[in-house]
């Protein structure tokens, strides 16, 4: 017979001549419960939420950037305006949706108030001496850098659903959740990001 | 038949138009170029990599929010902090200090004199003439202003917890020491 008590996540199983304490694994709380948790205290509830969607919000973070430093601050920002919000949190949309929109304002906010520093990435540091064309090589990172400074300066508008759209390969309609338009605005700035990219790519050097 | 609109354009490129118009588009060498040149910007974009952090990485990203947000402590508004532990200690401690200085201070000869028995240091009317809502009249004008962010950057507020740790610092003897100079600062005044 099973004994355990609630504060245990340990549980000892077995019969009268064998007896096994194995571990119980919690079931993973969803993202409600987690949030009912944190309001009611739970530091750990938070915790668990960071944990869930730190990667998703550190990437976003990162593409409108370009380094890891600022990118980590950005990040942690959305975290602490969503741990200082989460009472206003009233589940209408998914809470990576929220967090998405918090993230984006922290960007747009200090990318607008802040000239960033953009870091080349490893590929683009370390080149492969055993690389067949290195030649090729250097040119496709040097256009890669190309288009990471095209990104920085297309339209917020155009910069956040083309980074959501490409890099988090979100639906319309989320993106449209996120920066609180509608689908057909999310296409048409999609379009126009991609088009201006093209412009302004043909107009470097 | 009307080109494709910029949200066709990336339904085409997509592959989620409309059959109706995925026939113009067939037809439609200008459309067609056009959404080829999106895909091909789409395609190039995509390919455009991110490093991935080190794991070590995402364990210090998540001791930095703890640290951040325990910072914060809990959100509250301006006027609740007034009433929150690390305020209002070193705000009493301060008022003590100020009565044990007005107790100090020699009582000047006034119209009233102190009645026998009373303890000294006390009396029950100002010496001055001033009553006391003009007194607090004064006071209110003089930092009625003045909010918490600015007392805090004057320095005039310890920090949190500085008054209780330098009391749990003194000796048996320094706090006996301590609390016979209060109750002779409080009760020597006249």
């Amino acid at each position: 017979m099973s004994q355990r008590s609630l504060a245990s996540p340990w549980a000892r199983l077995g019969g009268a001549n064998q007896e096994w304490t194995v571990r119980v694994v919690e079931p993973e709380r969803d993202d409600q419960a987690l949030i009912g948790a944190s309001l009611a205290g739970d530091h750990a509830a938070f915790d668990a939420i960071v944990e869930r969607h730190r990667r998703a919000i550190c990437q976003v973070c990162f593409r409108f950037v370009n380094n890891h430093e600022d990118a980590s601050d950005l990040a942690q920002e959305t975290f602490v305006r969503a741990w200082k919000g989460l009472a206003n949190f009233k589940g209408e949309a998914a809470l990576s949706t929220w967090l998405y929109r918090i993230a984006v304002n922290v960007c747009l906010n200090r990318v607008g108030a802040k000239r960033l520093t953009v870091e080349p990435l490893e590929s683009d540091r370390f080149i492969d001496p055993s690389a067949e064309l290195p030649g090729t090589d250097l040119i496709r990172q040097e256009r890669a850098q190309a288009v990471r400074r095209a990104i920085a300066v297309l339209p917020e508008k155009q910069r956040a659903t083309l980074i959501l759209r490409t890099y988090q390969e979100m639906s319309h309609q989320e993106i449209a959740d996120v920066l609180g338009s509608s689908v057909g605005a999310v296409k048409a700035n999609f379009f126009h990001a991609l088009a201006n990219l093209k412009k302004i790519l043909g107009s470097e050097p | 038949m009307t080109h494709l609109t910029p949200d066709e354009i990336i339904d085409a490129v997509e592959s989620t138009l409309a059959s109706g118009r995925r026939a113009h588009l067939d037809a439609c060498e200008q459309c067609r170029a056009e959404t080829a040149s999106v895909a091909s910007m789409l395609r190039e974009a995509h390919a455009v990599s991110a490093a991935e952090p080190s794991p070590l990485f995402w364990d210090h990203f998540s001791d930095r929010v703890r640290t951040a947000i325990a910072a914060e402590s809990h959100p509250s508004s301006g006027a609740r902090r007034w009433f929150e532990w690390p305020v209002l200690a070193p705000l009493g401690a301060l008022a003590l200090l100020v009565m044990a200085l007005v107790a100090s201070v020699p009582q000047s000869v006034g119209p009233f004199e102190r009645a026998a028995g009373e303890p000294p240091g006390f009396a029950t009317e100002p010496a001055d003439g001033v009553d006391n809502e003009e007194r607090w009249a004064m006071m209110f004008d003089l930092v009625g202003e003045v909010d918490f962010d600015s007392v805090l950057d004057s320095g005039l507020l310890g920090r949190p917890g500085t008054a209780e740790r330098a009391l749990m610092q003194l000796t048996s003897t320094e706090r006996e020491e301590l609390l016979r100079l209060l109750r002779e600062e409080l009760w020597s005044g006249g």
